[in-house]
């Protein structure tokens, strides 16, 4: 079984809730939670600076999307997946083919499991 | 012109077509067509036709006649070889000659006046064909062709004449008909299909020529009979062509038939004598025997003439005279050469009345003129109207009589017998006795003139030769002997043969019966004698030598001559008194000495009914034998002989005065007569040609009437209104129909058309009309009626009339008006609806475009032009819109396109055009192509501009993808709740009312979007209003601040911040316990860079506050405001104190945002 445990997940998504409980289940999982970030500058900078393993991205930070920090994260070689309402799937895997996307309202279990296999 | 041996003529074999010589002149015209008219399609006949035209005058004869027949008429330019089916016309002002077949033309000789074409071309046409000629004479005055046409007989040509009462004017055909040589007289639509008939029977036969020989003595018989002129002796040959070609011409196929017809019918007796006796001669022919004979013989003769003594000359068979005259002409100019004066006396002599007749005129054709040397002409003979006339001095040297070789006794004592081209006619036999009779009628070293085609034959010893070229000879001496076989019958002269023939007929039936008759008349009725009215014996009975003596010397009938003296004396006065008085004359006892004594009888002179005299002889007592010598006369008697013989010689002298004073009075009448009928002829020949002229003149104005009243009916009926200006602008022509422009009557022909009144609105007419004149340009325009209701295209064009195919000068203009008055309210009406429709399209926006599909040439209009950027004086073509479109949108647009307009199908599309101001504009087009399958097929089709609703349609599409968005996100947020909730409360029934006071407070700030046009962001106010207005009700609460913006995403986060801050309230905090009361306030502080900063505050008053523990620091509550506050970019700043807690937030807000709502 794969596991989160001892991972460090960066955790972007700006609505309060969804971070909440996004969150709780990381650390459920035994992974550390770098964030919630819930704007563009505080990822990027998360993106660049921090050690990552994977990362969840919100695509719409209020008004802005999540992508230069994605693409900085692509650079570094650290996997990631997208959360979000945003229905655009064809865009996004042109852009990042590696990256799934998960529509919120997510099955929060597929999404960690999922987050598991990048990290396998 | 050498002598022409017939039978030659005659069997001159065709190398042409048979060639027809039609002469006509005044009323010539109508008989020509009604003649050619006649003719057959494809008739191998050929035609030339020679009219008395005149010079000065265009001739379209060959035109009109050409029209009228199915033969081609040509008129004569000169060389043309005479075909088949074809017309030859002489053109006027020449003379025409035929040779070999050719035609070439001539200038006349003769002036004007005198000039005889017809007979002139006659003779050429005789002497070139032959027997494969033939004439015709037509309608005309005076007598041209009748000299002609006997040459084309005696060459072996037929003629045919136009029936006199069927030609207009009969001169000629009656002319041509009194030569007796005419083998048809027929109305002119009879007279080819006679002639084709003609030539093709003689095509046709074969070996007739046999068959007739079995006929030729029968055939002469008849013809001695009827014509009294034995032709048994005549050479068959000859006697047969004639006799086929009458056999010919009257369509008799056998002998027999024609034997029977000549026994019946006198008429064709006496064409078939014309026929056989026609000889045409002229003067001096074969001029160098003429030069032999004047040397030798004319000379000669002069010489050993003297003044007592006339000099005799005979030419038999003389038939007109031509030859006869040639002699007294060569004498008369040798003895005026040698200034010597003698009688020279010609007997001319021949069987055929007819020529004699013509003879004795001495008139000839001016044709014949040039065979005479000029000195001579000039000296013996003078012109005359049309013909020229031997001088009375050679007219008086010759006497023509009647008289045939064959059968009267020959003249006697004869210097000279010229004898040319009679022999040939004869056969063997008689030319055999000829000759011998001639040597008994010549005197010592008299000569013998003969044709080139005679001989003397076997007479050598009879004849010595002078010149053998010119069949000269002179008489060997020697007896004469008389001929014994040489018939000689009784001899009539004077009367035409029919009346002698009945009177023999008549005399012979009285005799032939009755013999006892005979006795009686001759033995026991007194003796008598019949006498005719010159007084000759026609017969006698009786016993009559006592009154009658032969005398020596040339054989007479005449009374006179054979009467004793006393008997003469007696009888020749009662004859003439009978003659006058036309009665019965009567003497007793005349006396009558004869050589043996005296008898008296009683005479009686008795006129008889038929002209002629009886002349009874009785004897009124025995005879009385006498002695000659015995004879004693009463001095009395012979006083009253001689008084008698006085006074008849008295008389005699003034009857010869008077003779020669009537002589002479009839002279200056000749002479007077002769001027008028010289008149008479010009004006007769310049009749002619003018009704030659007016023929045609006629004929033109027949066909002018016909085009006259087809261009009346044109005029009357037409609707093209139509008026003709001449150079003056003055009225030529117009239709009926004009009247409703120009109210035009036939009296205005001739009047300016700017003094007519003009029932339409135009001042220009005149003037332009004038304009094209000049320019030769045509004009159009449309002008309207006066009263405004109709509307006309007039047009003006220039009047230039063909001049034989060729446009000439401009003489004047055409002015037309079709009436456009519907056609023009089409129009209006179509402007009318073009301008709605214009303005429809621009109120609507639309561009409309016409696209021509093979050129890309684009026809559009002002709306099309601004929409893609197209200059205004350019013309659009395909790539302007290429240009214009955004470059993403152009392949897509030309495949659909072409699809479009391969299809027919309708094209739709829309596309963007990037406007110069970074804008992007939509426009949408739709067109459809017409008849797709055109060379240049057009498409039709408009553009409008979708920007707006494109735009609108793009803002929708985001608010819905925000709006999914947002209720996608709110799930999450509930579930996240849930989730959240579910950690924290064990309790189901607490954790379902947590959550739900969560939701609904959400709900309630969501609420408030909905009433916001604008999805970007909502009223602060609102917002508060709605978060906290739940518990105003019940509780303390205000709040107060600027109307501020917030971002629409704030509204979750604030909304759970302030949730929580009142849950907070109402569990701890003021809102807690009674005289709790809660503030928000807030204000905008500037943050610089286009940001703004909300500084919103929370103050709790009132109640007992304890500060969060620890745990609840970092609970569910607190966790959610810092997490709510990050989403916000936010900062939260809690103070706790002893009157209440007070939250501070502070939001940054776009400066874009922060306005008023």
């Amino acid at each position: 079984m794969k596991t989160l445990a001892k991972r460090r997940i960066l955790l972007v998504e700006d609505e309060a809730f969804i971070a909440m409980e996004l969150e709780d289940m990381l650390l459920d999982a035994g992974a550390e939670v770098v964030g919630p970030v819930a704007d563009l500058p505080t990822a990027l900078a998360a993106a660049e600076g921090e050690e990552i393993d994977a990362a969840i991205l919100d695509i719409m930070l209020g008004r802005e999307e999540v992508f230069p920090a994605a693409t900085v994260l692509a650079t570094r070689q650290v996997p990631f997946v997208f959360h979000s309402a945003h229905a655009e799937a064809d865009k996004l895997r042109k852009r990042y083919p590696d990256a799934a996307l998960y529509s919120k309202p997510v099955d929060t279990e597929a999404l960690l499991s999922g987050l598991a296999e990048l990290l396998a | 012109m050498s002598a022409v041996d017939p039978i030659e003529a005659m069997q001159a074999d065709p190398h042409f077509c048979p060639i027809i010589g039609v002469g006509a002149s005044a009323g010539g015209l109508e008989a020509i067509n009604d003649m050619l008219g006649a003719v057959e399609e494809g008739s191998d006949l050929a035609f030339v036709i020679v009219q008395h035209l005149d010079p000065t005058h265009v001739s379209m004869m060959a035109e009109l006649m050409d029209r009228r027949t199915t033969l081609s008429v040509r008129q004569i330019a000169g060389g043309e070889t005479v075909q088949p089916g074809y017309a030859y016309v002489i053109p006027p002002g020449n003379s025409l000659v035929i040779n070999d077949g050719v035609l070439t033309l001539e200038a006349f000789d003769e002036p004007r006046g005198v000039r005889r074409p017809i007979d002139d071309f006659f003779f050429s046409l005789a002497r070139d064909q032959g027997a494969n000629a033939a004439c015709i004479i037509l309608s005309g005055t005076g007598s041209d062709g009748a000299a002609g046409l006997r040459a084309i007989k005696e060459r072996g040509g037929i003629c045919a004449a136009q029936q006199p009462d069927t030609a207009r004017f009969d001169g000629m055909p009656m002319s041509a008909i009194g030569t007796g040589f005419v083998d048809f007289v027929l109305p002119p639509e009879k007279i080819c299909d006679r002639i084709a008939n003609f030539f093709s029977n003689k095509e046709d036969s074969e070996g007739r020529a046999g068959s007739i020989a079995d006929h030729i003595d029968a055939i002469c018989e008849v013809l001695k009979e009827t014509v009294g002129h034995d032709f048994s002796g005549y050479k068959q040959s000859t006697l047969t062509r004639r006799i086929e070609r009458r056999m010919y011409v009257l369509e008799i196929t056998e002998p027999s038939d024609y034997l029977a017809r000549i026994e019946n019918d006198t008429l064709e007796c006496e064409a078939l004598l014309r026929d056989v006796l026609i000889n045409v001669t002229s003067f001096f022919r074969d001029p160098e025997t003429f030069k032999a004979l004047d040397e030798y013989a004319v000379s000669e003769l002069i010489e050993r003439s003297d003044a007592k003594r006339p000099i005799r000359v005979w030419v038999p068979g003389c038939s007109s005279g031509e030859e006869a005259y040639t002699i007294a002409i060569l004498f008369a100019a040798a003895l005026a050469e040698q200034d010597k004066e003698r009688r020279v006396q010609i007997f001319a002599t021949d069987i055929d009345e007819q020529m004699l007749t013509q003879a004795r005129l001495g008139q000839y054709p001016l044709s014949s003129l040039k065979h005479i040397p000029d000195h001579l002409r000039e000296r013996y003979t003078f012109g005359t109207d049309g013909h020229f006339e031997i001088d009375g001095r050679i007219r008086d040297m010759v006497h023509f009589s009647s008289h045939s070789l064959i059968k009267d006794p020959p003249f006697s004592k004869l210097d000279l017998i010229s004898c040319r081209n009679l022999l040939i006619y004869f056969g063997d036999d008689i030319q055999r006795a000829v000759i011998p009779l001639f040597h008994y009628a010549l005197r010592d070293d008299g000569y013998l003139f003969l044709g080139s085609s005679e001989s003397i034959g076997a007479n050598e010893k009879l004849f010595a030769t002078v010149d053998q070229k010119a069949r000269l000879y002179k008489r060997e001496p020697g007896r004469g002997a008389y001929p014994k076989n040489f018939p000689v019958t009784r001899r009539i002269v004077g009367d035409s043969y029919r009346a002698r023939k009945a009177r023999r007929r008549d005399f012979n039936s009285n005799a032939d019966p009755d013999a006892a008759m005979a006795r009686l008349l001759g033995r026991y009725a007194p003796a008598h004698i019949i006498l005719d009215r010159h007084g000759d014996i026609l017969s006698s009975a009786g016993k009559l030598t006592k009154y009658l003596d032969f005398p020596s010397g040339t054989p007479t009938r005449q009374l006179a001559s054979l009467a004793r003296k006393d008997f003469r004396e007696a009888v020749q006065p009662m004859v003439r008194k009978a003659s006058e008085s036309d009665r019965r004359q009567a003497r007793q006892d005349v006396e009558v000495r004869s050589d043996y004594g005296v008898q008296t009888i009683d005479l009686v002179v008795d006129p008889l009914s038929d002209g002629t005299k009886l002349v009874v002889i009785t004897e009124a007592d025995a005879f009385r034998q006498e002695i000659a010598s015995d004879i004693s006369e009463a001095p009395e008697a012979i006083d009253a002989v001689h008084e008698l013989e006085e006074e008849l010689r008295v008389t005699r002298l003034r009857l010869r005065s008077t003779v020669e004073d009537l002589e002479t009075a009839n002279e200056e009448l000749k002479s007077s007569n002769e001027e008028m009928m010289s008149m008479n002829e010009e004006l007769q020949s310049s009749n002619e040609e003018l009704t030659t002229v007016n023929d045609e003149l006629k004929s033109k104005a027949d066909q002018l009437s016909g085009l006259n009243l087809d261009m009346t009916h044109f005029l009357e009926s037409t609707e093209l209104a139509l008026v003709g200006l001449d150079s003056d602008m003055r009225v030529r022509t117009f239709t009926d129909s004009i009247k409703s422009i120009f109210p035009l009557l036939l009296s205005d022909r001739g009047r300016a058309l700017s003094e007519v009144r003009q029932l339409v609105y135009d001042d220009n007419i005149i003037q332009d009309a004038k304009a094209v004149m000049e320019t030769g340009e045509k004009m159009q325009r449309l002008v309207t009626s006066n009263d405004g209701t109709r509307t006309y295209s007039m047009q003006i064009l220039p009047y230039r009339p063909k001049l034989g195919g060729v446009h000439g000068p401009i003489e004047g203009v055409t002015l037309t008006f079709s009436d456009v008055t519907k056609l023009s309210e089409v129009q209006t009406e179509l402007r009318a609806q073009t301008e709605k429709l214009r303005v429809a399209l621009s109120a609507a926006g639309m561009g409309v475009w016409d696209f021509e599909t093979e050129t890309g040439v684009t026809h559009v209009d002002g709306v099309v032009r601004e929409f893609f950027s197209i200059p205004k004086d350019k013309t659009a073509d395909f790539d302007d819109f290429m240009n214009a479109i955004h470059e993403d949108d152009r392949d897509d647009m030309v495949a659909s396109l072409e699809r479009a307009g391969e299809t027919g199908k309708q094209w739709k599309r829309e596309f963007r055009v990037p406007k110069p101001d970074g804008s992007i504009m939509w426009l949408a087009g739709a067109g459809r192509v017409l008849d797709s399958d055109a060379e240049n097929a057009r498409m039709f089709g408009v553009n409008f501009d979708i920007t707006e609703a494109k735009e609108a349609l793009a803002a929708r599409d985001l608010l819905l993808q925000e709006m999914n968005h947002r209720v996608k996100n709110l799930f999450t947020v509930i579930i996240s709740m849930l989730s959240l909730a579910a950690r924290e409360i064990p309790d189901s029934k607490e954790l379902v009312k947590k959550v739900r006071s969560q939701i609904t407070a959400l709900a309630g700030a969501h609420n408030i979007t909905q009433r916001r046009t604008s999805i970007q962001s909502v009223s602060l106010v609102e917002l508060i209003t709605t978060l906290m207005k739940p518990y105003t009700s019940t509780h303390d609460v205000t709040w107060q601040g600027p109307e501020i913006d917030v971002p629409t995403g704030s509204i979750t986060p604030l909304g759970l911040i302030m949730h929580e801050w009142s849950t907070n309230a109402l569990k701890y905090g003021a809102l807690s316990r009674d005289g709790g009361s809660l503030m928000l306030q807030w204000s905008m502080q500037p943050a610089g860079d286009g940001e703004s900063e909300l500084v919103l505050e929370w103050r709790e008053q009132g109640g007992d506050v304890e500060p969060p523990k620890d745990e609840d620091v970092a609970g569910f509550g607190s966790r959610l405001v810092s997490l709510s506050a990050q989403q916000l970019r936010a900062r939260v700043v809690s103070e706790w104190e002893k009157s209440g807690v007070t939250h501070s937030l502070f939001m940054p807000v776009p400066d874009a945002e922060a306005k008023q709502a």
